[in-house]
């Protein structure tokens, strides 16, 4: 419980502490904390895959080409 | 042109970023760009990905052009200018069929994986930043690679939903054609929009609950917020509005969104891809003898001489298009029917072929000069006009479908100013005689002899032959 606390507030400050995106469109705040949301979960896929196929790959003896794959 | 400024013509759909600007210069297609946009072609062009991703041709071609001092188009001066290569015909996305804006949308986000892997990104997601030429989507908006700052989100998420994602899901999730949507529309399908139409048990279909439901959550709750501290900056002149802050997204953050977002793009599937084909393309009221006949006949025209550009309007799975771009440097091949056009595009892309680019298009409404100034979105005739025309099997549709006049639709053809191929149906045809079943026959005019009479005050007849058994008859027509 206090583990989810600590991580609650740690994303707070990180969501608020960080500079403005510019850009000639406006991306829209709702859609950009759309993506921190999204993108947390997405981060945590995105590297458990990354690693994943590294490991494939080192004991396939493969080159790591596929590191980045999107199909999973 | 003496003058070697007035052949600068600024497109009129190319203002939005201030960076750049696209101009006609005769048949060339240039781009005036900024400094800053300047250093960012010089840097961009050398790395491996981008060169890579252009000799694939999912990049438009395009090349240094030096400053021509003569040339300068108007008031405005440029840092310096790129050559594009032409897209043979433009397209918009209200006129593709499912799986070209799938194929756009997966190019989109290919370009900008590959990209932000190489530490670069795209400023924006317009889908009008795709072009077709024949079956292959090609990335046109150079200008839009801008370096990655690590840290910062991505800028065109939102953009993308409601350009790409949203009218997909429609189609996929709800069978409903995002077309007339996105044309009246041309910013796209809001996030809040699609989550009314979203609803029930589609909430749970694949990205739904997330790129839908939360995006909109999110947009409404900081619209509100928005309102708020408008309605106080109204009344405490010297307030200003707050900063945006943006929370800062890694490398991982944003491969993450744009790579769940691939796969569930790559999962959306039309509904038409659902129901079988069958005998679509030979789904025709011919014989085979009068189906050959007709075949040879355009066959013939086809042949006599190479020409630029062909419509084939009425298309259906484009049988007479790929006998037309056999002769032909490019073909536009238009139906209303979806399916259709969506069979000929995997066709197409199947086979590689660059030559005939299928469009989704209901002849009596053809897509209209829209946007602002009604300048930033072109009319079907006003992207290049036919040397060939064809028109088979359609003139019945026209007539007593859509009830539009025989001679309006000469006039209409004779204006685009090429050459005809048409087919005459007359009142004694079975199809006729079929649409007429629930009408009031007020259609006197697709007589034979009325026909020929109204296609001779403004055409020349070449050529002409009998089709099943006199009830129709193939005009190659040139106009006066």
């Amino acid at each position: 419980m206090r583990a989810a606390a600590r991580f609650a507030i740690l994303f707070a400050v990180y969501v608020s502490l960080t500079s403005p995106a510019y850009a000639y469109i406006d991306p829209g705040t709702g859609s950009v904390i759309t993506t921190t949301i999204l993108g947390f979960l997405g981060a945590v896929a995105y590297t458990a895959r990354k690693y994943f196929y590294r490991i494939g790959d080192f004991f396939s003896g493969r080159k790591s080409a596929g590191s980045n794959r999107r199909d999973s | 042109m003496s003058d070697g400024t007035a052949a600068w013509a600024a497109d009129g759909g190319s203002f939005r970023d201030r960076a750049n600007r696209v101009y006609r210069l005769g048949p060339e297609i240039v781009r005036g760009l900024d400094a800053k946009a300047l250093a960012n072609w010089n840097a961009v062009r050398a790395q491996p990905f981008f060169q890579k991703l252009m000799a694939e041709g999912r990049i438009v071609s395009t090349s240094n052009r030096p400053t021509d001092a003569r040339a300068m188009p108007g008031d405005e001066c440029w840092a310096g200018y790129i050559q594009h290569e032409r897209i043979p015909f433009l397209s918009y996305p209200y006129e593709w069929s499912f799986g070209m804006l799938k194929d756009a949308a997966m190019l989109h986000l290919d370009i900008l994986e590959e990209a932000i892997l190489a530490g670069w990104t795209l400023k924006d997601a317009s889908a009008y930043n795709v072009q077709f030429i024949g079956a292959r989507a090609v990335f046109i908006d150079i200008p839009s690679f801008t370096p990655h700052t690590a840290g910062d989100p991505w800028i065109g998420y939102r953009q993308f939903c409601m350009m790409f994602l949203y009218p997909l899901m429609l189609s996929s999730y709800r069978c409903i054609d995002y077309r007339p949507l996105l044309r009246s529309s041309l910013e796209g399908i809001d996030p809040d929009t699609a989550n009314q139409i979203l609803t029930g048990a589609t909430r749970f279909r694949k990205g739904v609950l997330g790129h839908v439901y939360l995006h909109a959550k999110m947009q409404a709750r900081h619209k509100n917020k928005d309102l708020d501290e408008a309605r106080h900056l109204t009344e405490d002149v010297d307030q200003r509005p707050s900063e945006r802050r943006a929370g800062r997204h890694s490398e991982a953050m944003v491969m993450g969104v744009l790579q769940g977002l691939g796969r569930t793009t790559a999962k959306l599937s039309s509904p038409d891809d659902r129901t079988t084909w069958g005998n679509y393309e030979t789904d025709h009221s011919y014989a085979e003898a009068s189906f050959a006949a007709k075949t040879s006949f355009v066959q013939q025209v086809v042949d006599e001489k190479r020409r630029g550009l062909a419509w084939d309007i009425g298309c259906n799975t484009g049988t007479f298009s790929q006998i037309a771009a056999s002769n032909t440097d490019y073909v536009v091949a238009i139906d209303g029917d979806v399916k259709a056009i969506e069979r000929l595009y995997q066709r197409q892309k199947a086979a590689g072929a660059a030559n005939i680019l299928p469009l989704v298009m209901d002849i009596a409404n053809v897509s209209p000069a829209q946007g602002w100034r009604g300048a930033e979105r072109k009319a079907l005739d006003e992207r290049g006009k036919p040397d060939l025309i064809l028109c088979l099997a359609l003139i019945h549709h026209i007539v007593i479908s859509a009830n539009i006049p025989l001679a309006e639709f000469l006039e209409w053809l004779h204006s685009l100013g090429g050459e005809v191929v048409i087919e005459s149906v007359g009142r004694r045809d079975d199809m006729t005689r079929m649409l007429l079943r629930n009408r009031v026959d007020q259609y006197a005019e697709l007589d034979n002899a009325n026909f020929e009479r109204l296609v001779g005050e403004k055409f020349e007849v070449v050529r002409t032959q009998p089709l099943k058994g006199g009830t129709r008859r193939l005009y190659h027509l040139r106009p006066r």
